[in-house]
C-alpha cells in the first residue's frame, strides 16, 4: 500500500541524480542500437565516450561471423560502456560531492562568522497580526496566541524532528507504552526548572494534566480548551520523582501527541496554586526558552531570554536556546499598520503578511522577505452531516454528493496561485499535503476547475441559487481576505450565493472547536508532513470526524452512510498500532472522503515575513506557526 | 439647579435600569450561554455543572435578581474567552477609549467651530469654500483610508510620529486625528450653517447698531445662539465616538473597548458584551445630562427659576 504515497510533482532531483540518470539512459540508447541494428554506429547525442568506442571493437566482430559471438561480444560493449558510465558518474558525483562539500564549508563558516556578529543582548521586535486573549497556554491554545506567547513562555514535554515526527527521546520528557498497552508513560528530563525556579518532575507533569481534565483540588472547576483532547486519560499516577504514568482504558495510538505534544505546554504546580488562575493567566510562567516580562492586553508582550533553559542553540530538535535577549511582541490587527510599522523601523519582523504586502519588501537592501512551507492545506469544510440547513430549517443540500462536487469543480484554484498569491504555491486536491496523488477511488479523476460540469451538477440537484455563508478566520493565514474573494466569486459564478464572515481568528477558532460554525469554514487541514509515521493520511482524522479538534462532524448527527464508514475506519486507524495497517485504514477513509467530496482543498499557502536585514533565520520546525521569534538572530549592527 | 438636576439624575437612573433589563433579555435571547461556556463534546454532567456553576439552573426572576446585585457590586462574572472577569476586561480597555474619545472630540471643537463660525462670518470667500471643500473631504473620507494615509505620510515617510500603538502623546495625534475627521467635518457645516441663521437675525442688526464691537457680536451673541442647536449634536457625537472608535482602534492597534466589545459579540461573550453596553449606556445617559446642563448655561431662557 505504500504506492499510495508516491509523490506527484515534488520529489526534488538533485543535479547529481539528473546526471547520472541522463547518462544511464544513454547507455540503455546505445545498447538498444547495437542489439538492433546489429552494429550499426548510428549514434545520436549520447554521451560521447560511448560512440567512440565502437569503430575499434566492430571489425572484430564482424570477422568471427557468428551472430551469437557477435550478440556475446554486444553484450561485452554494452556492459564495458556501462562500466565507464558508471565510472564517469562517479567520477562527476565525486566532483558534486567535493563542490558541495567546499559550499557547506563555506556556508558553514559564513555561519560562524555570522554567529560570532549575533548581538545577544538584541531586542526583537515582532509585529503579529493576531494576539492572545490570555497568557495561559490552556486556555489560549489555538487562539492566535502561539506566536507571541505560548512558543516563547511554554515547553511541552515532547520533541518533534524539522518535519513533525515526534520524538520518543530528546525532549523535556520520554516516552514509552507498557508492554500490555494499558498504559503510557512519561520520563521527565531531570535538572529542568520553570523560569520561577520551581522544578519540572513527575507531580508538576500529573498536575498540569489534571488541570486541563478539571481534577485538580485546587480548582476542579477550571475550563481548558484541552480538555477533549485528553480526555483518553485514565488515571495518572507517579512512578517515582520523574516518571508519571496514565493508564489507558483502551489503547490510545496518539498518546504522544495528546499528553506532550506541542499544545500541552508545562505548567508549574506550586505557582499556580499559590496565586490561582486569573494570575496565572496574566503572568505565565513556563520552562520555555523566554520567560514573560510584561504584557498590555491587545498591544504588547515582553520577554526575556531564560538563561536556564534546558536546551542549548545546537540542541537537534526543536527545543533550542533563544538568541536575543529579549523579545517583543506587537499587536497589529491592520495589515498594512504592520507593514508601515517595519517600514518605519518601529518593530524588526512583520509577522504573517499576504504577497502583496510582501512585494513592497521584496528586491530591496534594507529588507528581506522569509517565505516558509506548509504541510497543510487550505480547505473548506462542508457540513454534510446536519439534516437539516441550519440557517433555512429545510433538507441540507450540503447532503447531496452533487452539491460538494459542483463546489470542488467551480474554483480555480491554480488560477488565484497565478494571479492573487506568490505563484509557488502549489493546488491541493485532498488534504494531502501539496505534491501527493489525491485518493480518487472510483472517481474517472481528481476535481480540476471545471465551472460547466459544476453549474450542470448544481443544476441536476435542483441547488441552483443555494445560498450560504462561509465563515473565514482571519488574521494569521497568508492573503486570507485576497484569495477568499475569488473563492467566493467562483462560487457564485457556478450558481451559489456565497457570503463571506471574515471573523477574527481567535473567535472564530473558539467558535468552530465549540461546534458553534453550522455553515461552511476554511480552515487549514492536514498537519501531517511527509515524514510523519503514519503518512498524509492520518490527517482525515484531524479533518471532519467526530472528535477532530476542528470539525462539523458530531456523535449526535445524523451521519450519511458514507460517512458513517469513513467515521468507522478512522475510528479502526485511531486504535490501530501497527503503522503500516493504521496507514492503510487511513487510506481507505481518505479514499471514502475524497469520492464523496466531504471537503473542498484549494492549496497549500506558504507563510510570508518580512523582516529587517539584520534578522537571520535559519531554523525551520514544521509547527503551525511557522517563524519561531526563537530562533531569530539579530546581528550587531 | 438642584431641583432640575435631581429628577434628571433620577431619570437617567431609570434610563440605565431599563438598558441594563434589556441586556439581561437580550443576553438570554440571543442562546444558551452554556453552548459558548462548554467544552467540545462536553458531557452532560459537564454541562449540567456548568448550567449550575453559572445559575442558570435558578428561576428567571432569580437570575434577574442575581444580574441585578452583581451590577450594583460590578461582578459580571468572568469572559467566556479570557476567563477573566468580565469588567476587569472592559475597564481595563476603557480609559483608552475614553482618552482617545476626548482627544477626538477636542479637535472636533478646535478645529470644526473655529473654522465653521469663521466660514460662515467670510461667507462666499475663499475661506469659506476652502472651508466647505475640507468639510467635504472630512466627510466623504472613509476613516481606516484616512488613517493609513496618515500613518503613511507622517509615519512611514517623514518619521514623525509612532505608526501605532498606546503610549505617549504621539501616540495619541493621529488616530484622534482620524476619529475625529467626519465629526469636525460635519461640525463645521453645522457651525457654518447656524451661524449664518443667527447673524441673519434682527438682534444681531441691533447689537451692531449699538456699536459693539464685531468681535463681541460674533463671540457674545452670534455663537452663543449658534452653539445651542450644535450642543445636542455635539452631546451625541462624543457619545459616539466611545462607541464608534473600533476602525481606529483596529487600524493603529489601540487598545480600546471597542474590538474588545465587537470580539465579544462574535464569540458571545455574554458577560463582556454586558459590561460593555451597560459602560456604553452609562455613558450615553451621562453625556446627555451634560447636554441638559449646558443648555442651563447656553440659555439663559431655560434655567430653572428665570422665568423664561
Amino acid at each position: 500500500m505504500t504506492r499510495h504515497w508516491t509523490r506527484l510533482h515534488r520529489s526534488r532531483l538533485s543535479r547529481r541524480s539528473l546526471l547520472r540518470a541522463s547518462a544511464r539512459a544513454g547507455v540503455g540508447a546505445a545498447g538498444l542500437a547495437l542489439v538492433g541494428c546489429g552494429g550499426d554506429d548510428d549514434d545520436d547525442d549520447q554521451p560521447q565516450t560511448v560512440a567512440q568506442a565502437q569503430p575499434q571493437d566492430q571489425p572484430q566482430q564482424q570477422t568471427a561471423q557468428q551472430p551469437q559471438q557477435q550478440q556475446t561480444a554486444q553484450q561485452q560493449t554494452v556492459d564495458q560502456q556501462e562500466q565507464q558510465v558508471e565510472q564517469q558518474a562517479q567520477q562527476v558525483e565525486q566532483q558534486e560531492q567535493q563542490q558541495e562539500q567546499e559550499e557547506l564549508d563555506r556556508s558553514t563558516a559564513q555561519q560562524e562568522a555570522a554567529v560570532s556578529e549575533v548581538d545577544m543582548d538584541a531586542e526583537i521586535i515582532v509585529a503579529y497580526g493576531s494576539f492572545p486573549p490570555t497568557l495561559d497556554i490552556t486556555t489560549a491554545g489555538g487562539g492566535g496566541g502561539q506566536g507571541a506567547s505560548n512558543n516563547l513562555h511554554f515547553a511541552a514535554l515532547a520533541a518533534y524532528n524539522s518535519g513533525r515526527v515526534i520524538q520518543p527521546t530528546g525532549g523535556f520528557g520520554d516516552w514509552e507504552f507498557t508492554e500490555d498497552l494499558s498504559s503510557f508513560i512519561w520520563r521527565v528530563k531531570e535538572g529542568v526548572t520553570f523560569h520561577n525556579g520551581e522544578p519540572l518532575n513527575a507531580e508538576s507533569v500529573q498536575f498540569y494534566w489534571e488541570r486541563i481534565l478539571g481534577r485538580a483540588e485546587y480548582n476542579p472547576d477550571f475550563e481548558s480548551s484541552l480538555r477533549a483532547r485528553a480526555g483518553w486519560m485514565g488515571e495518572i499516577s507517579i512512578v517515582d520523582e520523574h516518571t508519571v504514568s496514565i493508564a489507558m482504558d483502551t489503547p490510545f495510538v496518539d498518546a504522544p501527541e495528546q499528553s506532550g505534544g506541542i499544545n500541552f505546554g508545562l505548567l508549574p504546580k506550586q505557582y499556580i496554586i499559590d496565586n490561582g488562575d486569573d494570575h496565572f493567566a496574566n503572568n505565565p510562567i513556563g520552562c520555555g526558552a523566554y520567560q514573560f516580562m510584561s504584557w498590555i492586553p491587545d498591544q504588547e508582550i515582553r520577554s526575556q531570554r531564560f538563561e536556564n533553559f534546558a536546551f542549548d542553540h545546537d540542541a537537534p530538535f526543536q527545543w533550542k536556546r533563544g538568541w536575543a535577549k529579549y523579545i517583543t511582541g506587537r499587536y497589529f490587527p491592520e495589515e498594512q499598520a504592520r507593514a508601515a510599522a517595519l517600514e518605519a523601523g518601529e518593530v524588526d519582523i512583520a509577522y504573517r503578511i499576504s504577497p502583496d504586502v510582501a512585494s513592497q519588501f521584496e528586491d530591496r537592501d534594507d529588507f528581506k522577505v522569509i517565505a516558509l512551507p506548509d504541510v497543510r492545506v487550505m480547505a473548506l469544510e462542508l457540513p454534510v452531516n446536519q439534516s437539516l440547513d441550519p440557517i433555512t430549517g429545510e433538507a441540507n443540500p450540503w447532503r447531496d454528493v452533487r452539491v460538494r462536487q459542483a463546489a470542488n469543480y467551480a474554483i480555480d484554484a491554480q488560477a488565484i496561485i497565478d494571479n492573487l498569491l506568490t505563484g509557488t504555491e502549489e493546488r491541493a486536491y485532498s488534504p494531502f499535503p501539496a505534491g501527493y496523488d489525491p485518493p480518487i477511488g472510483n472517481l474517472p479523476g481528481q476535481y480540476n476547475y471545471d465551472p460547466d460540469k459544476a453549474r450542470a451538477l448544481l443544476e441536476e440537484a435542483g441547488q441552483v441559487g443555494f445560498a450560504f455563508t462561509i465563515t473565514l478566520p482571519t488574521g494569521l493565514w497568508t492573503a486570507d481576505r485576497i484569495w477568499m474573494p475569488a473563492v467566493q466569486q467562483m462560487l457564485n459564478d457556478v450558481g451559489f450565493q456565497v457570503e463571506v464572515d471574515y471573523a477574527d481568528f481567535g473567535n472564530a477558532l473558539s467558535l468552530i472547536r465549540n461546534n458553534e460554525v453550522p455553515n461552511p469554514f476554511v480552515f487549514n487541514q492536514a498537519g501531517v508532513s511527509s515524514g510523519a509515521p503514519l503518512g498524509p493520511a492520518f490527517a482525515y482524522r484531524l479533518v471532519t470526524t467526530v472528535g477532530a479538534p476542528y470539525s462539523h462532524a458530531q456523535e449526535t448527527d445524523d451521519f450519511l452512510p458514507e460517512f458513517q464508514e469513513f467515521q468507522t475506519l478512522i475510528e479502526q486507524a485511531n486504535a490501530e498500532f501497527d503503522q503500516q495497517t493504521a496507514n492503510d485504514l487511513y487510506y481507505q477513509a481518505a479514499v471514502i472522503s475524497y469520492e464523496n467530496a466531504f471537503q473542498v482543498p484549494l492549496f497549500g499557502l506558504p507563510h510570508l515575513y518580512a523582516v529587517r536585514p539584520e534578522i537571520l533565520y535559519n531554523e525551520y520546525y514544521d509547527t503551525s506557526t511557522g517563524f519561531n521569534p526563537i530562533y531569530a538572530q539579530k546581528l550587531k549592527t | 439647579m438642584a431641583a432640575h438636576l435631581i429628577p434628571r439624575v433620577l431619570q437617567s437612573i431609570a434610563v440605565v435600569f431599563v438598558v441594563v433589563s434589556l441586556v439581561f433579555v437580550g443576553s438570554r435571547l440571543i442562546g444558551d450561554p452554556i453552548e459558548a461556556y462548554s467544552a467540545r463534546n462536553a458531557t452532560q454532567e459537564a454541562i449540567d455543572a456548568a448550567r449550575d456553576r453559572l445559575g442558570l439552573l435558578d428561576p428567571m426572576i432569580v437570575q434577574y435578581g442575581n444580574f441585578l446585585w452583581g451590577v450594583l457590586r460590578l461582578d459580571f462574572g468572568d469572559s467566556i474567552f479570557s476567563e477573566q472577569p468580565a469588567w476587569d476586561e472592559v475597564s481595563s480597555r476603557l480609559w483608552a477609549t475614553v482618552q482617545l474619545s476626548l482627544a477626538a472630540f477636542v479637535l472636533i471643537l478646535a478645529v470644526g467651530v473655529p473654522i465653521g463660525v469663521l466660514a460662515a462670518i467670510k461667507r462666499g470667500s475663499i475661506p469659506d469654500l476652502l472651508a466647505r471643500l475640507l468639510a467635504l473631504v472630512g466627510q466623504a473620507m472613509p476613516n481606516f483610508w484616512l488613517g493609513l494615509l496618515l500613518i503613511f505620510v507622517f509615519a512611514v515617510q517623514l518619521g514623525w510620529l509612532p505608526t501605532s500603538g498606546r503610549g505617549g502623546f504621539d501616540n495619541l495625534i493621529m488616530p484622534a486625528i482620524t476619529l475625529a475627521g467626519f465629526g469636525a467635518a460635519a461640525t463645521m457645516r453645522l457651525t457654518r450653517s447656524g451661524m449664518l441663521e443667527v447673524l441673519s437675525n434682527d438682534y444681531i442688526r441691533t447689537a451692531r447698531a449699538k456699536g459693539l464691537a464685531n468681535r463681541t457680536v460674533i463671540v457674545r451673541h452670534a455663537l452663543r445662539n449658534a452653539l445651542l442647536g450644535l450642543v445636542t449634536v455635539l452631546g451625541i457625537m462624543l457619545a459616539q465616538l466611545l462607541a464608534g472608535s473600533i476602525i481606529v482602534e483596529v487600524v493603529f492597534a489601540w487598545p480600546g473597548v471597542g474590538r474588545l466589545i465587537f470580539r465579544s459579540i462574535s464569540l458571545r461573550d455574554f458577560p463582556v458584551i454586558q459590561v460593555g453596553v451597560l459602560v456604553i449606556a452609562v455613558w450615553f445617559v451621562a453625556i446627555n445630562v451634560l447636554v441638559d446642563l449646558s443648555y442651563n448655561i447656553l440659555d439663559p431662557r431655560i434655567r430653572v427659576g428665570s422665568g423664561a
